[in-house]
């Protein structure tokens, strides 16, 4: 995303108008004073102006917001979005603890420091670009009642689901379906979501009125795939294009981005296919990505290494935002047999696709010292003995 | 039915021809000016559309690119399944319903917010619905673009971080 001159981000551009109060009735009816502090009585003097000014109103800090938006704001603090109580979660459970609040003071500290920069108050979807973005006005300083895609929403979530969601004509990548339908993030991704308290949600797929793809698409009586899997495979296993933006596809200590020959071995790092690590979701086989996350990941905050790490899989439930009906998985090569995209083996043939499967020895090869961590979600033992066990899987 | 502006025309056109022919000679512009006029007010149609009876007809609308991207993709060897599935294993899933913002639409409707300007009174001891000035000299300067262009200093122009997702 381009970035902002600093005169940008705080000039309001009046156009025809020729007040800022008829831009915004939050303009009319409240002085800048009101929210962002500072001196309004310095005319004259930029600096003394500028004391006590409070950049972001609608932080938890000050939640100006809340005088006019009480109930909104009162449930949007213990939100996914404000709490980042996922994270929270995976750094307590694989420290050891029940909750982060319990954990070390390194682990809350470094959470506080670093984690919560992204914490994304009520102007950073409604006034500005985020602040772990740089900030900017979107549009002057108007109030939107609807985030912009891609200045908000992207700006945070577009290293991987933008990525994928938008496509590159330049690389190849059709966009995401839904996109090419004219569907934004929103219309999925609704103000209920966004604002809701997250309960006692351990992640982001089990906060309340999550998206899912049967809330829009009915299981079909017509589809003889969809009747066979429907209650195995989850939706993404099939329609996920194989061009998948994982978290490795960019921290993998630079070699991602500076090696030509790791870059084409590893396209994309794309996804696994795994156990289901959510036994409250049908599906028996899930997509699973590789999120980073080593015992030592916490060292630079000070914090030792993670005594529960085996706890969670660094192989993780995913849902990617690249969905077509057409994938390598639903397309088979001219007179070949239609299991042949997914399958381990087909009648009279011989192993293969195992490399879209998450093996034990792949990840005893690529990432050893996390092999007890994703016990719980490797493929070996749960494809049906007629899909042909593969003899030696390839390695990273 | 509604007639074309052609099929109205013509007969005035022949009765200003006509009258032209037997010596009236300033007839004929007033009459075609009056058929003009009463063919631009019969053109609307009396819901206040517009009578497109007689207009061009409209150029091809080429297809959604959707569609033509779906039919592209269909696979032609498109195979059922080995335990007796026989249906077409190609077919589209005629029972999905397209893709709407059902989602949204589906659930509880978040608390009301104040959206509204909301009224304020300007001392005269009457309800004020205007939006009043701004009484803060924060604007003089924030509305000044020179002005915070020579007060800010450029920032390095690197590409905003991205956050977990």
């Amino acid at each position: 995303m381009p970035p902002v001159e600093a005169w940008e981000k705080v000039l309001i551009k009046l156009g025809n108008k020729t007040n800022p109060g008829e831009l915004d009735p939050h303009l009319a009816t409240l002085a800048c004073e009101e929210c962002h502090g500072g001196d309004a009585t310095a005319l004259d003097d930029h600096e003394a102006a500028h004391v006590g000014l409070i950049d972001d109103p609608s932080a938890p800090e000050t939640n100006a917001c809340k005088g006019c938006h009480a109930a909104v704001t009162a449930t949007y603090w213990q939100s996914m979005h404000a709490t980042l109580q996922g994270e929270q979660n995976a750094i307590a459970v694989r420290a050891g603890f029940a909750s982060l609040a319990e954990c070390p003071k390194a682990l809350r500290d470094g959470f506080k420091g670093e984690c919560t920069k992204c914490h994304a108050t009520c102007g950073d979807c409604h006034v500005s670009r985020p602040n772990a973005n740089g900030k900017g006005f979107i549009k002057s300083h108007v109030f939107n009642e609807k985030p912009s895609q891609a200045y908000q929403c992207l700006a945070c979530h577009g290293a991987r689901i933008g990525y994928d969601y938008l496509g590159s004509e330049d690389e190849g990548r059709p966009p995401d379906v839904h996109f090419s339908k004219g569907m934004s993030c929103l219309s999925c991704h609704g103000e209920v979501q966004a604002h809701q308290a997250a309960g006692d949600a351990v992640d982001r797929y089990h906060v309340p009125n999550t998206p899912r793809c049967e809330h829009c698409h009915a299981v079909s009586t017509a589809n003889p795939w969809h009747q066979q899997h429907w209650n195995d495979l989850s939706c993404h296993v099939c329609h996920s294009q194989s061009a998948y933006q994982n978290c490795s596809g960019c921290h993998t200590g630079g070699v991602y981005t500076t090696d030509e020959v790791y870059q084409a071995e590893n396209p994309f790092q794309a996804f696994r296919l795994g156990k289901n690590p959510f036994p409250d979701r049908r599906f028996e086989v899930v997509p699973l990505r590789h999120a980073p996350t080593v015992p030592d990941t916490y060292a630079p905050w000070g914090a030792g290494p993670l005594a529960a790490f085996d706890a969670l899989p660094t192989w993780k439930y995913t849902t990617p935002h690249n969905v077509r009906r057409w994938t390598p998985r639903t397309q088979v090569p001219t007179s070949a047999h239609c299991a042949s995209a997914c399958h381990l083996g087909e009648p009279g043939g011989g192993p293969q696709n195992a490399d879209l499967y998450l093996w034990r020895d792949y990840v005893d090869a690529g990432w050893p010292v996390e092999s007890g961590a994703n016990e719980s979600v490797v493929i070996d033992g749960a494809l049906p003995a007629s899909w042909q066990a593969p003899s030696s899987p390839s390695n990273p | 039915m509604i007639r074309t502006p052609l099929a109205r025309t013509l007969p005035l056109l022949a009765l200003a021809a006509l009258a032209w022919a037997c010596g009236g000679t300033d007839a004929a512009p007033d009459a075609a000016v009056e058929a003009t006029a009463e063919i631009a007010v019969d053109a609307v149609d009396a819901d206040g559309s517009r009578d497109t009876a007689g207009a061009e007809p409209a150029p091809d609308v080429p297809a959604e690119a959707d569609d033509a991207e779906v039919a592209d993709d269909v696979p032609a060897n498109a195979e059922p399944l080995p335990d007796g599935v026989s249906t077409d294993p190609g077919a589209p899933d005629v029972d999905a319903p397209e893709p709407q913002d059902t989602v949204a639409e589906a659930l509880p409707e978040p608390e009301p917010e104040v959206a509204e300007p909301l009224e304020t009174v300007d001392g005269d001891g009457e309800t004020d619905t205007e939006a009043p000035p701004l009484v803060s000299a924060c604007v003089d300067c924030h509305t000044d673009k020179a002005l915070l262009v020579a007060l800010l200093p450029e920032e390095p122009t690197e590409e905003a971080d991205h956050g977990g997702g």
